[in-house]
């Protein structure tokens, strides 16, 4: 994989007044779009529950995406461990790498929603603990050994899989806040971590947090610190080309508005205030304090490049796509990233532009020389 | 309505959005016009809770970032008073 990787990070909500079926279309479309844009890999969110949050097995989205995609690495993103039997996630997981030939990425977390916990009989205050008996016994499956443990939550008797990853491991990677104990625990396990700059929601109030990008840099600086430095990080940020951030946060705005009040605040329950100038202030303070990079190409590129430059190399930026414009516009945004963006990042744009310099420098001499020819 | 009495209004919606978010903290302690909010052990979800119940309640957006000292009743009053003042 390269020192820096670019992917797309899906949410696993869906406007609610868009069909169930065709939000699923629009994910399988847009998955193979970010395909052939060459994208390296594509994180498909697991919820259970709010009407919004339809995505309820990624694993199973990723199995139908594996006859539809070609080159792009597929991550669920995340499976909460505490919801599923660890020797179901690894089983399913290295299936799914056989039916990928090697593109699956496991990604993993604890689970959000207190009532698809609720659902299943997932005690909150479990979460953490559980989590962390499960990971390292679907590390070990996957790493090929046989697990006997019995744990207040579950039992693993004799348990082993019969099929091994496809080219000797599956990587792992946790959604990770990044404190303390979150960084020793990757170290621990020998996972990499996945963070957002900031959450989908954005904020909950405008300008609640002054510098969103340099606190979580703060945090990968401790991370990379721990771990030696040599382990890829995952940055998970919301990017919209633009003519302007102005146009683009008029462009985003009733969907930011929409998801922030129909599923935040009126669903879950976060206190969201609602009036237009919050919402309006709450996206400017994001762009502004460069949580949300919102522009240009120009402007996008240069501030992709920034955050690249604070968070090191190995990276992954993932894009954020939560849909807050049109599924075409969506659709139009990952493509101009892909075409308009990604090749100023790479230096694709460097020789032609020195081409069109030199060409230039020379041409007064160079169309004397042509009317000699005849 | 006198200035008085509108602020006394004013005040007692305030303190009903409090008990809507935090009646425990209300029932627990004597909490006065001018009791520091950070005195009381209410949270910063509860605080966040109250200012978006104040919100829906009045129909006004209060700027955090603008107004950082919002920590007792008194101070929301008189800022919501002098907001509409402005109107």
């Amino acid at each position: 994989m390269h020192a820096k990787a670019f992917g797309c990070f899906l949410p696993p909500f869906h406007d609610p007044s868009v069909s169930p079926y065709a939000a699923l279309k629009r994910d399988i479309e847009l998955s193979g779009l970010a395909d052939d844009l060459g994208f390296d890999e594509i994180w498909l969110g697991e919820h259970h529950s709010s009407g919004w949050s339809t995505l309820s097995a990624p694993e199973m989205l990723i199995a139908a995406l594996a006859r539809e995609t070609h080159r792009i690495r597929l991550a669920t993103g995340v499976i909460p461990l505490p919801y599923h039997h660890p020797l179901h996630v690894a089983e399913r997981m290295v299936l799914l790498d056989h039916l990928t030939d090697g593109r699956a990425i496991l990604g993993v977390g604890t689970g959000t929603y207190v009532h698809d916990m609720e659902m299943i009989g997932v005690d909150p205050s479990t979460l953490r603990a559980n989590f962390r008996a499960s990971l390292d016994v679907v590390q070990a499956l996957l790493r090929g050994e046989t697990v006997d443990t019995t744990t207040p939550w579950f039992t693993a008797k004799k348990a082993v899989l019969q099929l091994r990853p496809l080219r000797g491991s599956i990587e792992t990677v946790v959604a990770s806040s990044l404190s303390d104990p979150a960084i020793e625990m990757l170290a621990d396990t020998a996972t990499t971590p996945t963070v957002h700059v900031v959450p989908p929601w954005g904020a909950i109030r405008p300008g609640m947090d002054k510098d969103p990008v340099g606190a979580m840099v703060e945090r990968v600086d401790a991370y990379r610190n721990k771990s030696g430095g040599d382990t890829r990080v995952r940055c998970n940020v919301f990017v919209h080309v633009a003519d302007s951030a102005a146009a683009g946060i008029d462009e985003l705005l009733p969907g930011f508005s929409d998801l922030r009040r129909g599923l935040y605040k009126n669903i879950l329950g976060m206190p969201i205030p609602d009036s237009p100038v919050a919402h309006r202030k709450t996206m400017e303070s994001l762009v502004d304090s460069g949580a949300f990079i919102v522009g240009d190409t120009a402007t996008c590129t240069r501030m992709i490049s920034d955050l690249l430059a604070r968070l090191g190399d190995p990276v992954s930026l993932n894009f954020f796509v939560p849909r807050w414009v049109s599924h075409q516009a969506t659709l139009d945004q990952l493509t101009a990233l892909s075409h308009e963006v990604l090749p100023g990042l790479y230096g694709a744009l460097d020789g032609t532009a020195e081409s069109m310099k030199l060409t230039a420098e020379e041409a007064a001499r160079q169309m004397k020389r042509r009317t000699e020819i005849g | 309505m006198t200035a008085e009495d509108t602020r006394a209004e004013l005040r007692k919606q305030i303190f009903e959005a409090l008990y809507e978010v935090a009646g425990s903290l209300l029932e627990s302690q004597d909490i006065g016009p001018d009791t520091e909010f950070p005195e009381t052990g209410m949270s910063s979800i509860e605080f966040l809770a109250f200012i978006e119940k104040i919100e829906t309640k009045l129909d006004v957006f209060i700027d955090l970032e603008e107004n950082q000292d919002l920590t007792t009743v008194n101070k929301f009053c008189d800022l919501l008073l002098e907001e509409a003042q402005a109107v």
